[in-house]
């Protein structure tokens, strides 16, 4: 690896050096997400930053109702960080 | 897989047909700062099965029960295809929207057919730990797969 590319890596290898040494695990398997934005019908909302047009519950169980209502799956994305926002 | 899989046309289109999604936070207790990532100019391609102690996509019957379970990014054709899995073993596991009396005995075996012909190491991985035992939304254990990273990287 030359230094010019070792040289651009290494701040962002600190960032995320931080970001992973300051967590922490939750209890298991009692993790929860709470809503950070709720739409003006209710929880459902389109997340307009990335994933653009999917709709994404923030309640597992609402999400199952529903399927069960339309006759579709249920598609549960587990994923580190909040998807309403960046850096996960 | 936001920034690239699930912004791809065909997967919106096709998860909005055959499913309703939602998301969990799995360690809401990390905190990653805001704008890590802005400004770098990435074109961001997830290469399968990285960060697999990160990310798992899951679907199930909305009875809760797990159709399948795959650790770690996925790029487009392959989230469709695990799509596809899903579906194609729904269909046979329930007739009617009624779950048959071998719908068990089916999943374990479509688990562990496609452990064994897949090449990909990590999803191998997954579908044979899937294959030996059912889970349901409620009882799938959030860490199942995070093992899996080690295979990912070879060590």
């Amino acid at each position: 690896m030359n230094l010019r590319r070792l040289a651009l890596l290494t701040p962002f290898i600190l960032v995320t050096g931080l970001a992973i040494s300051s967590a922490q695990e939750p209890p298991h398997p009692l993790c929860t997400c709470k809503a950070r934005k709720v739409g003006a019908s209710g929880s459902r909302v389109d997340w307009d930053g990335y994933a653009k047009s999917i709709r994404w519950h923030y309640s597992i169980d609402e999400a199952m109702k529903i399927a069960r209502a339309e006759g579709k799956m249920v598609f549960w994305q587990q994923i580190v960080g909040d998807l309403d926002k960046e850096g996960c | 897989m936001r920034t690239g899989t699930f912004s791809e046309a065909s997967v919106v289109k096709r998860i909005g047909e055959t499913c309703v999604s939602a998301w969990l936070n799995k360690r809401p207790a990390m905190k990653i700062p805001d704008g890590l990532y802005r400004g770098l100019g990435w074109s961001f391609r997830p290469n399968n099965g990285s960060a697999s102690h990160n990310l798992t996509s899951i679907l199930a019957h909305p009875d809760g029960t797990v159709l399948l379970a795959m650790p770690g990014a996925m790029d487009a054709p392959t989230f469709l295809e695990q799509l596809d899995f899903a579906l194609a073993l729904r269909d046979r596991m329930y007739e009617g929207g009624v779950r048959r009396k071998d719908a068990e005995e089916i999943r374990a075996a479509a688990h562990l057919k496609a452990a064994e012909s897949v090449r990909d190491r990590v999803r191998s991985a997954a579908y044979r730990r899937m294959a030996k035992q059912p889970f349901t939304i409620s009882t799938f254990p959030l860490d199942l797969f995070e093992d899996l990273q080690k295979v990912y990287s070879g060590n």
